[in-house]
Parts: C-alpha cells; structure tokens; sequence
C-alpha cells in the first residue's frame, strides 16, 4: 500500500507541483493539505504517513520566511512528533520549521552571505548521519538546484545533526545544506530536491523516508 | 464631449463619465494612432491568412493562445511598462511582471504561468549622448539595479520560472527605458476561449482591494514623460503585490476547473472601466454589465467614485461567474484567502451602467438604476473614439560614410575584447541567478546554461505537462544598434532571429507562432514612416513563413525629456516540440568537432555589438533576402534533425565572435578558428553548428543551399586560438565578467 503523504499548502505556497510529483514518482500517495483546514480542525495534521512542507513564499515571507505558518501550527506541529510522523521541509518548508522550533532554539536561517536571492544547480555530499531520510546513501553526491535568499544556517552549528553538505559553491555562505532533528525524522533542506520534478537524486531521499515508515 | 453628451441626452456629465471616456479613448486601451495608420489591421490579416491549424486565438484576449498536445493550449503575452519603469524603476518593474501574469492568468477561462521573459534596455551609462539629462532623469545604473531587484522581488514568489532574461544599453532610452516582460502559460484547450456573459450572472471582484493608487495609468502612459509627471500623476502606478496575486493565479485554475467563469479580467489600466466594462461588452445582447461601486471592497476611505472606477492592481481581478456557480466559487477564493464581493450584475442592457448606492446589495439584472448614477451610456459609444490625423514623412536619406578599422590578425584580441566587454554581450550571470529559474520543476534549458551557469541562452526550453516530453520553446531578439541603423531592415533581422533561435533548436517552422512589441518614439517626425514600414516588414515575413504573429502591444510614447526611442520592436517567438530530448540545445559537445556556420554572411559592422563600442552607428543595414525564406528555414531544420548536428546557436548579437567565445565559456572546451574579420559582423537568420568531423564532408554536399562554410575545430584545450595566435582568454574573460557588475552590482 503507498504511503499517504501530506503537501502543506500555505498560501504564498509555490512549490507543490513538483513537489506532488516527486512524491508519486517515488512511490508514495501525496495529497495537498491546506492550512486553512488544519488551523480550523476540519483536517488533522497527523493523518498521514509523513508530512512534507514544499518551498515557496508562505504569507509573502511577511515578519519573516516561515514565521506566520509557525506561529499559526504553534498547536499542531507537536502533534506530528507525539506521533512519530517523520517531517521534511524544503527551502521555505525548512525555514518553516526551523522558526517553529524542530530544530532547537539556538539555531537559525538568515540572509545568504551575497544579499541576494541565488538560483543554480548546486552538489551536496550526503553525510553519516541518523537521518531516515538519507539511511543508506551516505557519501552520495547529489545535484539539485538553490533558489533562495535566506539559507544561511547560523548558531551553534556545532551540535546539529548534518546530514548534507555543500559540495560546490555554498549558496548561501554557510558549509551546510541540510539537517536533522536528533531523533532522525525532520529533515530539513534549502535546495530543492523536487527540481526537476524527476530527479534521481530527490527519488532516493523520498524513498528512504517511505522505507522508515 | 459636449457634444456627445448632447447625443445622449444627459444633462450632466460625471467625473465616472469623463474618467470612462478618457480611460478607453486612450492610446494605450484604444490603440488609436495604429488604428489611424491601420498598422492593427495588417497584422491581424496576415495572421488570419496563414491559417495555421496551431492557431487558436490571436489578438482578441489577454493572451494569444496556440495549440500544444493532449488537447492542451499554450499562450504568449509580453508588456511594456516604460513610463513607470523610469519614474520608480523598482515600483514600475515589479507592475510590469505582475501585470503581464495577470494577462496569463486571465486568458480564456484560466491558464497557469509557467515561464516569464524579461528584458530591459537602460540608457547611456556614462552620459555622453544626451548629457544634459544628468541630474534630470535616474541614471541607467539606478535603473538597472533597480530593476534587478524587482524582477527578483516579484518573479520569484509568483512561482513563475524564468525563462529568458537580458538587459541592454542603448544612449537613446536615456530619457524613457524600454521595460518589456512576458509570460507564457498553459491551459485546457475546451477553456482556451472566453465565453458570452448571460443575463443574470455575476460580476465577482477578488483578490487586493481597491485604493487611490492606480490612476490614470492609461492616460499617463499614453503621454510623453515630462519633468511634471513626477507631480501631476504621482498615483498612477498601483505597486505589485506578489502575494495576493499569486494566490489568485493558484485559485484561477481551481475555479476554472469548477466551471464556475464565464469570463474573466485582469484589472490593468484604468481598473474596472476596463476590466469589467469589456467583459460586459461581450454580453449577451449587445454587452451590458451594472456596477454597484459601493460593493467595492476598498483598502482605504474616502475615495471618489471616479477613483474606484479607475483604479487598477496586478493582483485583483475580475469574474463573470455563472449564476448558480457563486457559492462554489466564493468557498474556492476562501479557502485561498482571497477576499472578494460580487459588485454588479450582467445585464445584457446594451449598456455600460455605474452606480453607488451602499443600499442595493441585493443586484438584479432589472432592477432600476438606484442612489447616484455615475455611468449609463450605451456600449457602442466606445466605438466613437475620434482618431488623430497622422502624417508619414519620409527621412532624409542618409548619405554619411563611415570607416570601420581594418581587422587582422595583429589586432583582433584588442576588437574581440571590446565586443565581449560591452554592456550588451557580457556575463550578466549576477542578475540572472537572482531570478528563479527552477521552480515549478519542468526547466530543460533556462536563462542561462554552461559549466558556470553563466553564458545565455537564445532558447528558453520547459516541458510543462509533468510525465509528458513535451516542450515549449520561446526565442527572443532584438539588438537597439541595429535598430539605430535601419528600423525597418532591424525588425526583419529580429525576426528572422527569432525563428531561427528555434529552428536550430529542432522546431518545425509551422509550429512556432510570435509575438511583436513594439516601441515608438512621439516626437520624432520619422517615427510613424519607420512603424509603417516596420509592420509591413513583419507581416509580410510573417506570411512569407507562416510563423504568425498572435499576440502584441504598441507602445506609442517613447519620448522621455525630450529624448526619443529608436523606433523599435522586440520579436518573441513560442515553439513546441513533442519530445524535449531531440532537441539540439547550445553547448557544444565534443572536442574534434568542427563548428559550421550558414546561411547569411554579412560583411558590413553597422548595427554590431563592435561598432557601438568603437562609437560608429553605421549607415546600411544587412538583411538576408526574404525570398525563398521558407524554404532556407525547412532545410535548415532538416539538418538540424538529421543527427548530423550536436549543438547549435543562432549568429547575432556579438556576431561569431561572441558566439565562439561562450562556446568555450560554457563547456571548458577550446576552438581554433582561421577567420578574423568575417567573425565580427552579426548575420542575423544564420547558425553556427557542431558537426562531427566524419559528418563535414557530407553536410557541405548536401546542405549546400545553407551556405555552409567551416569556421573553426573545438579543442581539448580551453583557449581561443584565431588565426593561428592565441588569444588572452584571461583578458577577453575579465572584460565580459566585470562588465555588469560594474555598471549596476
């Protein structure tokens, strides 16, 4: 049986075409989720098999990237890991749940080192790691694109569960590209895995998911 | 206006009155001066006489839509947006891309956006032409970033991937720019077209709500620029807002596919005199639409009636939803959180009715016209607008000589520097990189493409229908040089330009449609001998090639501070093709192969990218012929598929030269060429190709007709070797490489 996996959809929300099709290509059941129905109790957050949070520009990036989607889920993110539902977010996904807190509070997302908005193919090293999301292609490289003006990790970098790094040039001056909660289930990434919305590389990291649940 | 007031027997007029009239009288809605010229007419025929069988609609919607695979339709729209660009570049830039989505959104009953076009043409960086502009106008660099900025800050929430963008530098858009966006989409062929408004159904407002900004936008923008423009119409661009607009591009299509629109309109100039007075003029019975203006959902109070009408926004806009459709509709827009309110009736009356009266909430088709009665004038009177006496006066001919240097050898690094340096043809890779390219998931070649991601592409590539190889292709030309030289002789260069970028790329010449936008000055006496020409010229090749135009604008004030346009227009070309794997893209492929060029070798450098640097404008333009066109196009397509050929690029701005030089950027190979001097002149509607070696012999034998003729060998080596010496890679690359940052970073 696929696995049900919810596409959140903010609005501001541009990234869900190929986020959807990624999905399907790797095996699972995707369906959009609309935050208006989960804010307003007419669908639960944890009725899937994972939840996955695509890239865009939720509510404009008013306030800040991903602050109003945190703000409004504050009550309904937890659930998820009361749950042991596995979360993935991409690019403005990420920033989603870093400012919701998935990641420890001494961590943060901010401007790329350049000011501006960087969009190019990017190579990310996968690295050792307990991420589920990534189990199995450690050392792997993988080319997917950036297009962001926000990547940069800062903070106490130092504890953070890696699972990616950048292979090429950072986009963002930071050294790395993707992280994982300690427990191994949110992972959360800048560059976009579901571009193109076959990417081999993207499959591979779908797919472990699938198989972690 | 009195005396059609007394025609209708109205003892009063209202500002609502004055306002409708001056807004779809204006040039910019009602096209006047090329209704006067009969310029519309011209092109519009020779697109109804190709009867392509792709065509689906041209010049009668937001959009013109042609025919894709699996009964779905693509469509093609490109705005200029100068008047605003010049004034507030970051303001009038963000509009212009919001405003050319918004046509997109609302071509036929909904399509999706799926790639946008950009390009700019500053003014003289270092004023040297037009120097009594410092301190008058912004400076080209302001503009430039600027507009860097707003493309950015606008493109890239929307969602919307870029497909190709460019910024050029010319002395004579020093007093306006030349801001051009555009926008292709996708749809459902059986919602490609509008539908006829029936009684009773509902006019539905939705998305940003209305304010005092806006106004005037037709008018002004039909107007030179002057130093009280700035003052007398400070509000008359409304400011994009992404946000909301991209919501209601995402909510378009569910409505769409919920049959709940019968039509739908974006609210560009003059608001919802336009927006929804031309969808109620397709009514049912002659048009006829009622407008409640206090049912307007307004984001700020005390506004005038006049002001309501009027104002505009990229990111709101107009329904007629089917009468027993609104509850759906309003719980979609919900769910997106857009707002919206039902503001008017269709009436099939045969007129154009505003009203304010906070009392009628309840809208009847028959009801009587209640509280103040801003509008009620009969749809035929738009008909009316009295049309302006042009006169054609022919130029002087030009009978000043001018030299080029004599290139050779010894002196061709120093004319390749200055061709790879200038504004025109440098790496602009800072600019493009801030645009989303990606997004959306379906690119194959963007804006850009090379190792380093940052020489451009002549050929913008996506395959929309995810699971499906299908692709849209889109080509763009235009060089301002050349226009300087010859207007008429530029756009036929353009064009050919255009459709080669596509030909070379494997698309059939049936299957590419275009579209025109052009730019022209409203002071220069010459400017509409040059327009009349200039649109003859592309009808005509448009017929010779059946490649019809299915979409345009003109833009008839290109004067700023006195500073007129060359008379120009840009041609865009939309392709498709059913699998994006067989098409032959730019990047050169293997070392050992040999570069070919055909079709047209030029000799003059008037128009070039070397003569702008070398500060000669050039008095004769070259063109290829256009007899036998079609043939020369089908042949080079059939090359182009026959295998033979690994990459190809159109010759043009730049000429070979440039071309050579970003084969070797883009793929870390090298070339030896023996040419010098032919490298330089740009023969627009000519190819440069790889070919395998083993393949030359054949090529030159068979393609004769093309013209083929052997420019050089691509090398393991990463250099540019030209005429046995040679060149400073490093010096060529420093010029290209720090050409833009420079001028705008």
């Amino acid at each position: 049986m696929r696995k049900r996996v919810s596409i959140l959809f903010a609005p501001g929300t541009n990234c869900q075409w190929e986020t959807m099709e990624l999905w399907k290509l790797a095996g699972a059941e995707p369906h959009l989720v609309f935050l208006d129905d989960i804010v307003s109790a007419r669908v639960s957050i944890t009725d899937c098999d994972i939840l996955f949070v695509p890239g865009g520009f939720s509510y404009g990036d008013h306030i800040n990237t991903g602050t109003v989607v945190a703000i409004l889920l504050r009550d309904h993110f937890p659930k998820l890991q009361e749950a042991g539902i596995p979360v993935g977010g991409e690019c403005n996904g990420f920033q989603i749940l870093m400012r919701a807190g998935f990641f420890g509070r001494d961590v943060t997302l901010t401007e790329n080192d350049s000011g501006v908005f960087c969009s190019r193919t990017i190579l990310h090293r996968v690295q050792a790691s307990s991420c589920i999301w990534t189990s199995g292609l450690e050392g792997r490289i993988f080319a997917f694109p950036s297009a962001h003006h926000g990547g940069k990790l800062v903070g106490n970098t130092d504890r953070l569960n890696v699972v990616m790094t950048y292979e090429s040039p950072s986009p963002n001056g930071g050294p790395i590209a993707a992280i994982c909660s300690d427990n191994g289930r949110v992972f959360g990434i800048m560059d976009h895995m579901t571009r193109p919305y076959d990417n081999p590389d993207g499959q591979l990291i779908f797919r472990s998911s699938l198989r972690a649940v | 206006m009195r005396e059609f007031q007394k025609r209708l027997g109205q003892p009063y007029v209202t500002d609502v009155f004055l306002e409708t009239f001056g807004a779809r009288w204006s040039d910019h809605c009602n096209h006047n001066k090329w209704k006067a010229l009969g310029l519309f007419k011209i092109l519009k025929d020779a697109t109804m006489r190709i009867r392509n069988s792709n065509l689906v609609s041209a010049f009668v919607d937001n959009a013109g839509v042609w025919k894709f695979f699996d009964k779905l339709v693509i469509a093609l729209k490109l705005e200029t947006h100068c008047s605003p660009s010049q004034q507030e570049p970051y303001g009038g830039q963000l509009t212009k891309l919001g405003g050319v989505i918004r046509d997109i959104f609302f071509c036929g009953l909904g399509f999706r956006a799926i790639l946008n076009l950009e390009l700019t043409v500053v003014g003289e960086f270092v004023r040297k032409r037009y120097a009594q502009l410092e301190g008058i106008t912004l400076t080209a660099r302001r503009i430039a970033y600027e507009t860097v900025r707003a493309i950015s800050d606008y493109g890239n929430p929307m969602g919307i991937p870029m497909g190709l963008a460019r910024m050029l530098s010319h002395p004579s858009f020093s007093g306006k720019v030349f801001a051009l966006g555009g926008t292709i989409g996708i749809g459902r062929e059986d919602c490609a077209l509008q539908g006829t408004p029936q009684k009773g159904d509902w006019i539905l407002m939705v998305g940003g709500n209305t304010g005092n900004d806006g106004l005037h936008g037709a008018t002004v923008s039909s107007g030179e620029m002057t130093t009280e423009t700035d003052t007398g119409d400070s509000c008359h661009v409304q400011i994009g807002n992404p946000f909301p607009e991209q919501k209601m591009g995402v909510a378009n299509e569910e409505l769409r596919d919920a049959g709940c629109v019968r039509r739908g309109n974006d609210f560009g100039a003059a608001g919802i005199v336009s927006a929804l007075g031309e969808m109620g003029e397709h009514a049912l019975g002659g048009g006829g639409i009622l407008i409640n203006l206090a049912l307007v959902l307004l984001k700020c109070a005390g506004l005038e009636n006049w002001q309501i009408a009027l104002s505009e926004s990229q990111e709101r806009g107009g329904y007629i939803i089917i009468r027993e459709k609104l509850d759906d509709a309003i719980a979609i827009l919900r769910r997106y959180q857009l707002e919206s309110a039902v503001v008017g009736v269709v009436t099939g009356n045969g007129r154009f009715q505003m009203i304010y009266d906070p009392d009628a909430t309840e809208l009847d088709p028959d009801m009587p016209l209640t509280g103040e009665v801003c509008l009620d004038v009969p749809y035929r009177c738009f008909d009316e607008c009295p049309l302006p006496k042009l006169e054609i006066i022919e130029p002087p001919v030009r009978t000043d000589v001018v030299e080029f240097p004599y290139i050779t050898p010894d002196n061709v690094e120093e004319m390749a520097e200055l061709v790879t340096r200038h504004f025109d043809a440098c790496n602009q890779a800072w600019a493009t990189t801030q645009y989303d390219s990606t997004v959306q998931g379906h690119s194959v070649q963007g804006p850009l493409y090379g190792q380093a991601h940052n020489v451009t592409s002549h050929l913008a590539v996506c395959r929309p229908v995810y699971g499906k190889p299908y692709a849209v292709t889109v080509s763009q030309s235009f060089s301002p040089w050349q226009f300087e030289v010859d207007p008429r002789l530029a756009a036929r260069n353009a064009m050919l330009d255009a459709i080669v970028a596509q030909i070379v790329g494997g698309v059939k010449r049936t299957d590419i449609c275009l579209a025109d936008n052009f730019y022209t000055p409203s002071q220069d006496p010459h400017a509409y001998y040059w327009l009349d020409k200039q649109v003859r010229e592309i009808a005509s090749l448009s017929e010779l090639t059946e490649t019809p135009f299915i979409s345009g604008k003109d833009s008839s004030s290109g004067t700023g501070f006195g500073v007129n346009v060359v008379p120009s227009v840009v041609i865009t070309a939309m392709g498709k093709v059913a699998d994006y794997r067989r098409l032959v893209l730019h990047q050169w492929q293997r070392a050992g192969s040999i570069l070919l060029a055909v079709g047209p070798q030029h000799r003059t450098l008037s128009g070039s990218i070397l003569s702008s640097s070398l500060g000669i404008t050039g008095t004769t333009l070259e063109s290829m012929s256009t007899e036998g066109v079609a043939e020369y196009l089908d042949r080079l397509h059939q090359l182009v598929t026959s295998g033979q050929v690994l990459s190809a690029v159109p010759i043009n701005r730049g000429g070979m030269l440039l071309r050579l030089f970003e084969g070797v950027q883009a793929s870390g190979f090298g070339v030896t060429t023996n040419l010098s001097a032919e490298l330089f002149p740009e023969s627009y509607g000519g190819a440069l190709l790889e070919v395998p070696s083993d393949a030359v012999a054949e090529v030159l034998n068979d393609f004769a007709e093309l013209s083929p003729r052997v420019v050089g060998e691509i090398t393991d080596f990463p250099g540019l070797t030209i005429c046995g010496k040679q060149m400073n890679l490093d010096r060529l690359a420093q010029g290209w490489n720090t050409t833009f940052k420079q001028e705008v970073a």
